[in-house]
């Protein structure tokens, strides 16, 4: 290059007001947190697995869940990471936790935030508690987090 | 699930997305930008090997892999190589707004340049369109450095 500059640092924003039809199954799992706080998932009739969030069908087998169950509100932490540095694709400020938690009486797991984000007092194993936000819409987050319970750890 | 009679709630779940990125612009596309800005002029670099003009410059010529050199101006009249109209509003990532429909958007090599830039058509009308179509460059009067300093390219002729 012939003559030095200072290089430029370009702004980019790309604004996606994206939104999605949940469907009759995840609509129903959905008002179910926001109505009664319950966490449901849906039973496959062929491997009796128990899906959670709920699915219309089931992804091992691929035929379709016929019967509703509502599972606990506790459950397992399996894993998790602690986010350190904010940046606007993750719903919140950091520091933010999340885990993947199998709820008792489920047979799958799922991501959500966790309210402990201090990645020394995390461990896979722990108990958590799923703590309902107070204002719901019909959305994951009418969940606020996971909280710990107690300081068992189980498999 | 078992067919319901009565009619239930079904919902739409919004998710939102808002990406705020930082992109260094490294040597060149910085003097493309503040060149463009500073006088309204558009630059490609010369392949130091075969010579092709490259717009928006690169350091390096992607067919020869030689080190560019020589700066020069191109455009800002150019000629369409491709083009296509659109006529479904969808989302500009740039402004979270659709753009009014119709627009083109189309494949332009500015005179003086053997690359082509991709960039939007003032004309929107494909039974006006066509390759080989002449356009020319409309600049925004206060210009930041950046692409959107070319607002669209303007039919000519």
């Amino acid at each position: 290059m012939s003559n030095r500059v200072k290089p430029m640092v370009l702004e980019g924003k790309l604004d996606l007001p994206f939104s999605y039809s949940a469907g009759r199954t995840a609509s129903r799992f959905l008002i179910a947190l926001r109505d009664a706080q319950r966490i449901m998932g849906t039973r496959c009739p062929k491997c009796r697995r128990v899906i959670v969030p709920a699915q219309l069908f089931c992804n091992e087998c691929y035929i379709d869940t016929d019967e509703w169950v509502e599972v606990e509100p506790e459950g397992t932490l399996k894993t998790f990471t602690v986010v350190n540095r904010s940046e606007s694709h993750h719903p919140r400020e950091a520091p933010l936790a999340y885990g993947i938690i199998k709820l008792d009486g489920a047979d799958t797991s799922l991501v959500h935030f966790l309210a402990e984000t201090d990645v020394e007092k995390l461990q896979p194993g722990m108990r958590v508690r799923a703590v309902f936000s107070k204002k719901r819409m019909g959305h994951i987050l009418d969940i606020k987090h996971f909280e710990a319970i107690g300081t068992g750890v189980s498999k | 699930m078992k067919k319901d009679n009565q009619r239930e709630e079904l919902l739409r779940v919004s998710v939102p997305m808002k990406l705020h990125y930082r992109f260094p612009a490294g040597s060149h596309y910085t003097r493309f930008f503040n060149e463009m800005k500073e006088s309204g002029k558009i630059m490609g670099v010369k392949c130091t090997q075969c010579g092709r003009v490259l717009v928006p410059p690169r350091p390096v010529c992607g067919e020869c892999f030689a080190k560019t050199g020589d700066w020069v101006h191109v455009g800002p009249k150019g000629t369409v190589t491709a083009f296509t109209s659109i006529y479904i509003k969808f989302i500009d990532g740039s402004t979270g707004k659709p753009r009014p429909i119709p627009y083109g958007s189309g494949l332009i090599q500015l005179d003086g340049a053997f690359s082509t830039i991709n960039h939007i058509l003032e004309e929107g009308d494909p039974d006006k369109l066509y390759v080989g179509m002449r356009v020319e460059a409309v600049l925004k009067e206060k210009r930041e450095g950046n692409i959107g300093d070319i607002l669209y390219f303007k039919t000519i002729e």
